[in-house]
């Protein structure tokens, strides 16, 4: 299994992008955490995450409530157990000032989200394979 | 033997008696025969105790050894021997005295032999007149040389010996011609002997060129008058002779002087006689010097003028005294070919021992002339009276404006004091002044000062105001006077009053020390002070207590350095109107320079109602900002928090299609494509609406764009539609401009799609992209052959989603145009169309040269300064 984090606080978004990792590699477990505090207290094993495992990929909605999205990159950044981990910004925004932070935080990809869903999974499938690599064959 | 047997008859006796000398006659051994009554006077014996004894008895004892050898040889010649030939005789009385005789002396022949007979005279009061003849000579300052008449030298003084070098034995009896150099000795023997044919007196320098010889041969140059003298012994002349060389020397040296002259030096004598000139008259007047000296000085006067010239000759010799160099004459020479030329001259009176002679300097003054008249000419050009005058004050050339300013001919001008043009209440004023300036010479421009008028000749005064500057010639030090006739401006001046009281504000003019001198109604009204209430008050009865000190400070300040102020620039200031009440004015000051002083004049507003206005305008523009910041805000949220349920929407449907397609309905799988069409159309929409929400927010970050590489951006861009339609896109040489790379390519982007877009059905898209300079700004053109565009249309096009087709037509939101708009006005310049429908548009739009400085229009500056 691979492990990736998602960190999205909207359900319906966080529902397609579930779907869509799932359609790209049947591997992944997928870890849901709905906001940026969640999403920090997963990679330092804080409670309730106690036994969170080292995410594979880290799959990030930017605009998120309470402690925003910049704050994992941030944490992830600074910290040896998670600096490593390949982080992947999906949102809807495509403001300049939005890529901009999360390139200088260390973010490895800022996806704007495709209004139609195949378009996205397509996205998802392609930053999928880069970060955590294809099926190996007959495994 | 008597005398009665000697002489018969008798009356020859009484001729001896009647003789005024004393007779003695002796006979051949020497003994007196006879003796008059004369005799016995003279020596003191009786006639008797004299007859039969020898002459020698009559003779001093220590010459009697000797004279019976004279007597003798008389005898052995006797002939007529006349007093006074040569011998110094000497008689001696009975008493044993001695006193000078003079003795002629006759033979007298009979039959009883030959008897000699003896007039004796007293010659003692004549040796004494020779004596005091001789010690004249010696005192007289000259050498004295007395000859005789065959040229034998008589008699020489003390100065003959020491000025010739000889021995006063060694010139008596020789020939004056000793003292005379060889050369000229033949010469001298005819002057000399003409000089006693006809003997008068001739003094000295009357003419000849003289020169004496010394023993030692050496010559020197002298000078020689000449009296007849009438002597016993016939005709002398004396000669009074002068050693001139140190005067010849000086002489030479005065010539030498005149050499040097850098003028043309001509001397006369009184009677006009040119005596010396010097190279530069020969060069001048082109005659040789030999040609000049001896002449009348008019001969170089042109012939015209010479009758007059006499005139002022024998005028100078009356009162001679130097006269300078250009006081006043216009003088002419004339050379010896007969040309003219202008001369100045200064004269001065020569005093010598050969009587006064005048000395003139004579100066060619052609090239000045020239340059006279090209000064002349060029004060002509000047649009001002002009006046020059020499240091004396004198008018020395005017221009034709000076004519016409003053009314006077030029004539009646030139060489007048120029407090002619002066009014007489003010001339020794003007005297002053002029004295004073041309003491400490300097520019002194117009309007400088003084109130000055200037007089015509008619009498009347007019104001005028005059500029100053030296100018410096090789004749001295003149001035410059630029005249000129203010008339109109003093008339401005009091039209100037008039225009106070037009004025819109309030003016208040002070002076130097702050008091007002003039104010208008507006004032009034204003401040609430009458007129009188104001005149003559310090400014600050205007200004609240608590900001006169100040304002005290920023006046000074202010006249040091005074420029025009204008309204609005900085101070924040309060009027103080009559009442104590105190309200916001705004003030512009200008300087104002008049002849009488500085002023400075203040134009005062009452902003109350303005002040209240920028009050409303300050809060106003706070709004504005704040809902800027909002507006900010909301395109942010926009794009994220309007766009993530649309997606959702999208993609929902999206699944719930491939879930259910086939199993409901037809109807049922079409809403899915209504659901998404309309999601994805309400998407574009929201796109657009922040990219218009940006251009307003775009910082001017301009740089200079090369438009061909915007163009080519798009056309590359456009390529798939260009192969697919076979439409055509062409462009000339395009220029570079100034601006924002990114934003003009986006308006080339959306007027060439649009281009493409609007093509009619059967028409193939042909579209022309041009650019022509329009002063600081390039016109861009892109020119379609499609649809065109009516006239009622050409405006709203440019609002924002206005759409004149339907999205099934020609697919679009309409934002394309506006967000054009946004970007061209954010350069400063304008968009437009230009078009006839059916046959095709012209898109217009200017932006600025790339060397152009813009300032953006129709753009909210909040909004543009916004992060």
């Amino acid at each position: 299994m691979i492990d990736v984090l998602v960190a999205e606080d909207d359900p319906a978004a966080l529902h397609l992008t579930l779907k869509a990792l799932r359609m790209a590699d049947a591997r992944i477990r997928t870890h849901v955490t709905r906001n940026g505090a969640e999403a920090v207290a997963f990679l330092l094993r804080q409670p309730p995450y106690t036994d969170a495992p080292k995410p594979a990929l880290i799959v990030l909605d930017w605009n998120l409530p309470k402690v925003h999205g910049r704050a994992v990159p941030t944490v992830a950044r600074s910290i040896d157990t998670t600096h490593d981990i390949p982080i992947v910004v999906v949102t809807t925004s495509d403001a300049q000032k939005d890529r901009d932070e999360a390139a200088h935080l260390g973010v490895n990809e800022y996806v704007v989200k495709a209004a139609r869903f195949s378009d996205f999974a397509e996205s998802v499938r392609d930053f999928t394979q880069r970060f955590i690599g294809s099926l190996p064959d007959g495994g | 033997m008597t005398v009665r047997d000697v002489i018969e008859p008798r009356w020859y006796m009484e001729i001896v008696e009647s003789a005024p000398d004393a007779t003695v006659m002796i006979d051949s051994s020497g003994l007196i025969v006879l003796v008059n009554r004369q005799t016995e006077t003279l020596f003191g014996y009786a006639r008797a105790e004299l007859l039969g004894q020898p002459v020698e008895i009559l003779v001093p004892l220590r010459y009697r050894g000797r004279h019976h050898i004279h007597r003798d040889g008389y005898f052995g010649i006797p002939n007529v021997r006349n007093m006074g030939a040569g011998l110094e005789l000497s008689g001696a009385r009975k008493d044993g005295t001695e006193f000078p005789v003079e003795i002629s002396l006759s033979p007298l022949r009979t039959e009883r032999g030959v008897f000699a007979t003896a007039s004796i005279r007293d010659a003692t009061s004549r040796r004494a007149a020779e004596e005091q003849f001789r010690n004249l000579l010696e005192t007289a300052p000259d050498a004295m040389v007395i000859i005789d008449r065959d040229g034998n030298i008589v008699l020489v003084n003390a100065q003959t010996e020491r000025m010739f070098g000889y021995r006063r034995e060694a010139l008596i009896g020789k020939p004056v011609e000793i003292l005379v150099p060889e050369r000229l000795r033949g010469r001298h023997l005819g002057h000399r002997t003409g000089y006693f044919t006809d003997p008068k007196v001739r003094e000295m320098g009357a003419g000849l060129e003289l020169s004496g010889r010394r023993k030692d041969g050496t010559e020197f140059p002298i000078e020689i008058s000449l009296s007849p003298l009438q002597s016993a012994n016939g005709p002398l002349a004396t000669a009074a002779v002068r050693d001139i060389s140190s005067r010849k020397k000086s002489q030479e040296q005065m010539r030498n002087l005149l050499e040097t002259a850098p003028d043309a030096m001509v001397i006369i004598d009184q009677r006009g006689t040119i005596t010396l000139v010097n190279k530069q008259t020969e060069r001048l007047f082109g005659h040789p010097r030999e040609a000049l000296i001896g002449q009348p000085v008019e001969i170089l006067v042109p012939v015209r003028l010479r009758s007059r010239h006499t005139g002022h000759r024998v005028g100078y010799f009356t009162d001679p005294k130097v006269r300078e160099m250009g006081a006043g004459l216009e003088l002419w020479g004339a050379r010896a070919d007969g040309t003219e030329f202008p001369i100045e001259i200064s004269l001065s009176p020569l005093e010598t021992e050969e009587g006064t002679f005048a000395t003139a300097a004579v100066r060619d003054i052609t090239d000045r002339k020239k340059a006279q008249e090209q000064i002349r000419n060029l004060l002509e050009t000047a649009p001002d009276a002009m006046v020059i005058l020499d240091h004396h004050g004198n008018i020395n050339l005017i221009n034709k404006q000076t004519e016409r300013l003053f009314g006077y001919l030029r004539e009646e001008l030139i060489g007048q004091a120029v407090e002619v043009l002066v009014p007489e209440r003010l001339r020794s004023r003007h005297l002053g002044h002029r004295s004073g300036y041309f003491v400490d010479p300097k520019v002194r421009e117009m309007g400088a000062g003084l109130e000055l008028s200037g007089r015509r000749k008619d009498g009347t005064e007019f104001p005028i105001e005059i500029s100053l500057s030296p100018l410096e010639t090789e004749e001295g030090r003149f001035a410059t006077a630029a005249v000129r006739d203010i008339t109109d401006r003093k008339k401005a001046q009091e039209q100037f009053k008039n225009l106070l009281e037009t004025a819109p504000d309030a003016m208040v003019i002070i002076d130097r020390r702050g008091r007002i001198t003039l104010v208008n109604q507006q004032t009034e009204r204003l401040f609430g002070y009458g007129r009188d209430e104001l005149i003559n008050r310090p400014v600050e009865i205007l200004i609240p207590q608590r900001l006169r000190q100040r304002h005290e400070q920023h006046r000074s300040g202010y006249f040091l350095k005074p420029n025009v102020r204008e309204m609005g620039a900085g101070l924040e200031l309060s009027g103080l109107r009559k009442d104590g009440t105190e309200f916001p004015i705004e003030i512009s000051l200008s300087p104002l320079e008049t002849q009488d002083g500085q002023f400075a004049t203040a134009a005062v507003r009452d902003i109350t109602d303005r002040k209240s206005a920028q009050v409303k305008l300050t809060d106003y523009a706070r709004n504005l900002e704040a809902s800027n910041r909002e507006l900010e805000e909301f395109a942010y949220v926009a794009s994220h928090d309007l766009q993530a349920p649309l997606r959702n929407i999208i993609s929902f449907s999206e699944l719930l299609r491939a879930e259910v397609h086939g199993k409901v309905s037809d109807e049922a799988d079409q809403y899915f494509d209504f659901i998404e069409e309309s999601a994805l159309r309400l998407q574009g929409l929201i796109k657009d609406i922040l990219e218009v929400s940006r251009v307003n927010r775009m910082e001017r970050r301009f740089s200079i764009v090369d438009t061909n590489a915007c163009v080519d951006t798009c056309v590359a861009q456009l390529r798939p539609t260009l192969e697919s339609s076979g439409a055509t896109i062409e462009t000339g040489r395009l220029p570079d401009v100034r601006g924002d790379a990114l934003r003009l390519t986006q308006v080339f982007q959306n007027l060439l799609t649009n281009a493409l877009k609007f093509h009619r059905a059967d028409v193939v898209p042909r579209v022309r992209v041009e650019a022509r300079r329009d002063g600081p700004m390039w016109e861009f053109s892109v020119i379609d052959n499609g649809i065109g565009l009516r006239p009622e249309e050409f405006e709203p096009i440019f609002e924002i989603f206005r759409r004149l087709h339907t999205a099934d037509e020609y697919p679009g939101t309409g934002i394309g145009l506006s967000i054009c708009k946004k970007i061209v006005e954010t350069h400063g310049g304008r968009i437009w169309v230009e078009s006839v429908h059916g046959r095709g548009s012209t898109f217009k739009f200017t932006v600025p040269d790339a060397a152009t400085i813009v300032t953006p229009r129709l753009v909210n500056p909040q909004l543009v300064a916004s992060p």
